[in-house]
């Protein structure tokens, strides 16, 4: 099992200089210039913004600021005072020494450090999802499965559909609007409420000073952005379980259960239900790393302060360090949402075997 | 999520095949007469095909029968609600007739999510037959570099994209294919693999065909089912997608009309015109749900062990 | 004297007169009873609360409300008056030649440990500044760095001969430069110079420094990085208006969206909200809406079209290498002054700002605010499409198959006369381009080149991304007509210098990208600098001139002036907005409890 892991890691290594590689070439069709956006102020003058664009290095052949980039430029000469010539080594360790460089926009900060701001509210509202979307569609397609044919699958099939077919966005505007203006306004006059919003219409804290309180104390800053997001996952995995459990269902070992005697739906709970998700944990990697993706969405409607609403900012600015950064680390983490999905997967079945495991 | 659901499927279609099971003009025949009995996927295509045939004729339409067009602004008639004169559907914020512009809006969406969706699945069988029929480094490297792209969240790289390369309606085709080609791939190479040792292509090739000649001849029509749903989930998928960029402001630039930019720029006057929100809204959700249901009928219709 | 200017300048300083002396304010509860202040913004997170090192304004709104002005800036006139709330300056005088200023300083304030605020915090600040050390873009109202470097700008040296005056030298008596001198805050020197030493750039490393030592209404930065800034009222400062702070705390909470922040403050999440362009008349006209209080000025700011003047496909500098003139070869098009105003007189202005922006602007065609002392009402663009064709065919550009729906032809046009006779036979065509992003900025762009369509040009409209192609193009000077708006730092100087001078025409990064020039506006703005005493009236005179030049020439085809509104919940107390600031009477405010589920 330990080999597994430690296999499965060694996997990654390729792909994180792939995605480096890709990250750069992106950068590569940028026409933007940065030094122009970050000075676009007419009090600015000509000399400051070259000094700038060689502080930067923005001038510099891409290649060469892809190597800086990556494994820092403490090893070659640089131009630190910006008068044309290279004068001293350079101060960056590079990405692979951890240092990614300052943010253009928040001169001087680390954008690990912005990132690391942010990452708590990415992961906490990602893992609120997948619970609420793994349990919620497990539960709708264990029923489904179970009254195959009826009402309720019959539905089940619609809503998971419409579920996927809604743009997320304006779905999530509709559910604001609704629990923030609507229906507390239409409720006030028969006495329910004072008109004030039912759910908190974005954030991800009360506003009080002292930081942000313990989770079980801010729930319902949750409720709507989680349920929002988990509305496709659990469109999605209701149907994944119907499908497994229906298979389970036709296997033989179920009807074998049958013939000694155990009778109805009972044991296709009973026995049924683990061998049917066991298959489904493929589909936790998957899940986590749409997530990370779709969370920009989110988090811009809901003013959630995760990684994704900071890379669209750092992209509408063009600061290149933080959106390189932010998307190097976003990737990481579908990387490890996947490797953790496998493991688990490899956990849960017996059936699967480790090459070069034990005999 | 979508891409997910079709895998289970996808994967279990595969299962299918591996056991043995070769395609026959019988599969297609018992899937039709499935289809043919499946009402809430006929309704799908029905509707489908209707919102194909208004974008496709959308010119026609709107400067012939309705005599309006999309381009034309009278500021002093903006936000004019359904059913006004002149105007069925009302007018934008500019003045702008509604239906034509809902009815070229459909024609780009649509025309993109199909384009894009075609390239996608296009490059997906090229590269995959290609990796799985000659395999060795070149499948490595592919291989690789597919697990590159798809550990990058995808809106992040499509945000990152579009802001550089402000998109027309035809750059977003080739971002939406260049990107989303991957699960194709996976598939058609998995499939490759485990067809190119079969004795029929065996026998094949000791006929003297082709490499190209078993690649496309004896391959693909192999996965042609698989390859059919896929397309239609694609569709709905980047119909979505281009919403969702239009939102966040770097879908297609107005003034050409989608219904995602349509959608979007349409929620900042939905106090005055909620017709401007709910139109658009509705268009995409039916579009999508239509061809989401369609991908999940003709997944029932080829693997009839889970369906009803 | 002019009698308009005369009238002008009477009517606006009566204006200005009117709102000093009508402020009352009502009692408070008491100290930090007056309830939490929750705004929204739609600014992103502060890059740092360092003054000496941030610019934008997300970051400036925080350190605003921590560090005293060296001269105070007047929330009624927008003009430096001495022994204003929050400032250092009691008063200031020039010596006879008007090039060195002594400022002295109030002796009765502190920061809130306790220590009194002297020259040296804001010579620290200087120090820093002008040491080239850290990235400031301040640094050019020096005339040297402190290493010698040129910095290009009139100030020769800060000196503070005691602890409480400060004497600025500046390398010529202007009329521009003497509110560069409120360019630099002053910090705390006693922390500041125990933090970092001589080490300035140290600075750089740490710019979410918290600040501990302030002096304002309010302290103690708490920030949540993309969710809220908070800080709580200082009752240590001297200067609040009721003699404490009312508030208890002020909060910014982050919204990303100002569309949905607008709806958060309808639900009741937010105290004041400033109300995006697209949703103002909802707050007129709506019955829902009517219940908040708003305000509702004119701001600093104009939208315009800039016009390139040279040839794009071969954009020059103003100046060559040694210093002399580059004379530009004309656009193609907008080259021709003739056109340029035969666009101003096809467009319906009129029609746009009612139509589109929902009758939010104020018409102006030169590039000052109405609120300017030099804002002359009677130079308007005249609406005017068969006039504008007149001027067209004059200018050589024929209506040839007398359809006035098709492209115009140029028939010994300027750039046939000038530059290329092949030219002849071309359409009168060129790009109108509009930042993506705003669907106001779209309706205009296709608004304009519907009416200029109308009179016989082949406008071509686009909106392209501002990073990645409108800035290269403006900048690039490659442009034809493209929009952008200006807000112009208060107090509003009638200065032309960094948008029309050939120094600013440089390829790349000038603020001259229409490659403007005229010699007798340069001529006239030097001289305005230098009037003797910067006496308003006889700068008043020669600005008056050089509208009219701008009027003329139309370097841009100046749109409006937006209107900006600000709302609040109903009963916010003390609330007393001016057009220069809408929160200046923050520390007396009481305000109303905000609904937070």
């Amino acid at each position: 099992m330990q080999r597994y892991i430690v296999r499965r890691l060694l996997q990654a290594i390729p792909t994180f200089f792939g995605i480096t590689i890709i990250v750069y070439f992106i950068m590569l069709l940028a026409p933007g210039d940065p030094v122009a956006l970050m000075t676009f102020d007419p009090s600015i003058r000509q000399d400051e913004r070259e000094r700038l664009a060689i502080k930067l290095g923005v001038n510099d052949p891409f290649h060469i600021q892809y190597l800086r980039w990556l494994i820092g430029d403490d090893w070659m000469l640089v131009d630190s005072n910006a008068d044309g010539e290279v004068d001293s080594w350079g101060d960056n360790y590079g990405i692979l020494r951890g240092d990614f460089g300052s943010s253009f926009k928040f001169r001087g900060s680390n954008p690990l450090e912005l990132i690391s701001q942010r990452l708590g509210a990415t992961i906490e509202l990602n893992i609120a999802v997948v619970l609420i979307g793994v349990t919620g569609g497990l539960l709708i397609g264990v029923m489904a499965a179970v009254q195959r044919g009826r009402a309720f699958d019959k539905s089940s099939r619609i809503f998971a559909v419409l579920g996927d077919s809604v743009p997320v966005f304006w779905f999530a505007l509709l559910a604001i609007m609704l629990m923030g203006l609507v229906l507390p306004r239409a409720l006030e006059p028969y006495g329910i409420g004072d008109g004030s919003p039912i759910l908190p219409m974005g954030g991800r804290c009360p506003p009080v000073r002292g930081g942000c309180p313990p989770i079980y104390a801010r729930l319902h800053y949750m409720i709507l952005p989680v349920l929002v997001s988990a509305l496709g996952p659990i469109a999605g995995w209701s149907r994944f379980m119907r499908a497994s459990m229906l298979e389970t269902i036709n296997s033989d070992y179920i009807r074998t259960a049958q013939a000694k005697g155990l009778t109805g739906r009972g044991v296709w709970i009973r026995h049924g239900l683990r061998n049917a998700i066991i298959p489904l944990m493929v589909f936790l990697g998957p899940l986590m790393f749409g997530l990370i993706g779709g969370s920009v969405i989110i988090e811009r409607i809901f003013s959630w302060p995760g990684i994704g609403l900071l890379l669209f900012d750092s992209v509408v600015s063009r600061d290149y360090p933080v959106v390189m950064t932010s998307v190097v680390i976003g990737s990481i983490l579908a990387m490890l949402g996947y490797i953790a999905a496998d493991i688990l997967y490899a956990l849960s079945d017996p059936r699967v075997r480790f090459s070069g495991a034990r005999p | 999520m979508t891409k997910d659901r079709s895998a289970v499927r996808i994967a279990k279609l595969k299962r299918r095949h591996d056991d043995g099971f070769t395609p026959s003009l019988n599969l297609y025949q018992k899937a039709f007469r499935r289809i043919r009995s499946d009402r809430p996927t006929l309704l799908a295509m029905a509707v489908l095909v209707v919102f194909v045939l208004l974008a496709l004729f959308a010119p026609f339409l709107s400067e012939t029968i309705f005599q309006v067009d999309q381009v034309t602004q009278a500021v002093r008639n903006k936000y004019l609600p359904l059913f006004s004169e002149g105007h069925v559907l009302g007018t934008d914020e500019l003045g702008r007739d509604h239906l034509s512009r809902l009815l070229y809006g459909g024609r780009i969406s649509l025309g993109i999510g199909g384009a894009a969706a075609v390239l996608s699945l296009g490059i997906g069988i090229v590269v995959g037959v290609f990796a799985g029929f000659y395999g060795g480094i070149a499948d490595d490297l592919i291989n690789w570099f597919m697990i590159t792209l798809n550990s990058i969240p995808g809106l992040y790289l499509l945000i990152i994209i579009t802001t550089l390369l402000s998109p027309a309606p035809l750059t977003l085709v080739l971002i939406f294919g260049m990107l989303g080609w991957t699960g194709t791939t996976r598939l058609v190479r998995a499939e490759t693999y485990s067809i190119k040792e079969r004795e029929y292509i065996i026998a094949a090739r000791a006929m003297g065909a082709s490499n190209w000649r078993i690649m496309f001849i004896h391959i693909v029509p192999n996965i042609f089912s698989l390859l059919i749903i896929t397309l239609s989930q694609a569709i709905g998928g980047l119909i979505l997608a281009e919403s969702a960029l239009s939102f966040l402001g770097f879908g297609v630039q107005p003034p050409t009309p989608t219904w995602g930019n349509m959608l979007s720029g349409g929620l900042e006057y939905a106090r005055k015109a909620p017709h401007l929100v709910y139109l658009p809204g509705l268009l995409i959700t039916t579009t999508v749900f239509c061809l989401y249901l369609i991908g999940d009928g003709l997944r029932d219709a080829f693997d009839p062990k889970i369906a009803d | 004297m002019n009698k308009w200017v005369m009238r002008v300048l009477l009517i606006f300083l009566l204006l200005l007169a009117l709102p000093t002396s009508a402020q009352e304010f009502e009692d408070a509860p008491g100290p930090g009873l007056g309830g939490i202040i929750i705004d929204a913004s739609t600014a992103g997170d502060p890059a740092t609360f360092n003054p000496l090192i941030g610019s934008d304004t997300a970051s400036s709104s925080v350190y605003g409300l921590l560090y005293p002005a060296i001269i105070g800036v007047s929330p009624y006139t927008g003009l430096e008056e001495p022994n204003l709330d929050g400032a250092m300056a009691a008063g200031w005088e020039y010596d006879e030649t008007g090039t060195v200023l002594t400022i002295h300083l109030r002796q009765d304030i502190a920061w809130n440990d306790g220590t009194p605020i002297t020259s040296a915090d804001y010579m620290w600040a200087v120090e820093a500044t002008r040491s080239g050390q850290i990235d400031s873009p301040r640094a050019g109202i020096f005339q040297t760095m402190a290493d010698g470097t040129p910095a290009g700008g009139k100030i020769v040296s800060i000196e503070a001969p005691d602890d409480y005056t400060v004497v600025v030298t500046f390398s010529e008596a202007d009329c521009i430069s003497f509110s560069d001198v409120n360019d630099i805050t002053p910090v705390p020197a006693h922390v500041f110079s125990e933090l970092y030493g001589d080490n300035y750039a140290a600075m750089m490393d740490d710019p979410r420094r918290i600040p501990t030592v302030s002096f304002g209404p309010f302290k103690d930065v708490e920030f949540a990085s993309g969710e809220r800034i908070s800080l709580i009222a200082d009752q240590a400062y001297p200067d609040a208006i009721l003699g404490y702070v009312s508030p208890a705390e002020s909060v910014t909470l982050q919204v990303a969206d100002e569309n949905i922040a607008t709806e958060r403050f309808i639900a009741g999440e937010f105290t004041i909200i400033g109300v995006p362009s697209i949703r103002q008349e909802d707050f007129r006209t709506d019955p829902e809406l009517l219940e908040f209080p708003r305000y509702e000025f004119t701001g600093n700011g104009f939208t315009f079209f800039g016009m390139n003047h040279a040839n794009p496909d071969n954009p020059q500098p103003g100046f060559d290498e040694e210093g002399n003139l580059i004379p530009q070869e004309p656009h193609p098009v907008l080259g021709d002054r003739l056109v340029r105003q035969a666009i101003s007189h096809a467009v319906d202005m009129d029609a746009l700002i009612e139509g589109i922006r929902e009758g939010n602007g104020f018409k102006v065609a030169t590039h000052t605010i109405p609120t300017s002392w030099v804002y002359n009402p009677d130079l308007q663009y005249e609406y005017n499409p068969e006039l504008a064709m007149e001027k067209l065919t004059q200018a050589g550009w024929i209506d040839d198959d007398d359809d006035p729906d098709t492209a115009r032809i140029c028939q010994d046009c300027l750039f046939a006369r000038e530059v290329d006779e092949a030219f002849n036979g071309s359409e009168l065509t060129l790009d109108l381009h509009v930042p993506a992003g705003s669907d106001i900025g779209e309706q205009m762009g296709l608004f304009f080149q519907a009416e200029m369509n109308k009179v016989g040009f082949k406008a071509i409209f686009e909106t392209i991304d501002w990073g990645s192609a409108f800035l290269p193009e403006l900048t690039g000077q490659t442009f034809d007509m493209n929009m952008l708006g200006w807000s112009l730092g208060l107090p509003v100087d009638p200065d032309v210098a960094s948008f029309y001078y050939p120094e600013v025409d440089v390829p790349g990064s000038g603020f001259n990208f229409g490659s403007y020039y005229n010699a007798e506006l340069i001529e006239l703005n030097d001289q305005a600098r230098v009037v003797p005493g910067c006496d308003v009236e006889t700068r008043a005179e020669i600005y008056a001139r050089v509208q009219e030049i701008l009027f003329e020439d139309m370097p841009y085809f100046y749109m409006y002036v937006s209107e900006s509104m600000t709302a609040t919940q109903p009963g916010l107390g003390n609330w007393n907005p001016t057009p220069i600031s809408r929160t200046y009477s923050l520390d007396a405010w009481i305000a109303p409890e905000v609904t937070q589920p």
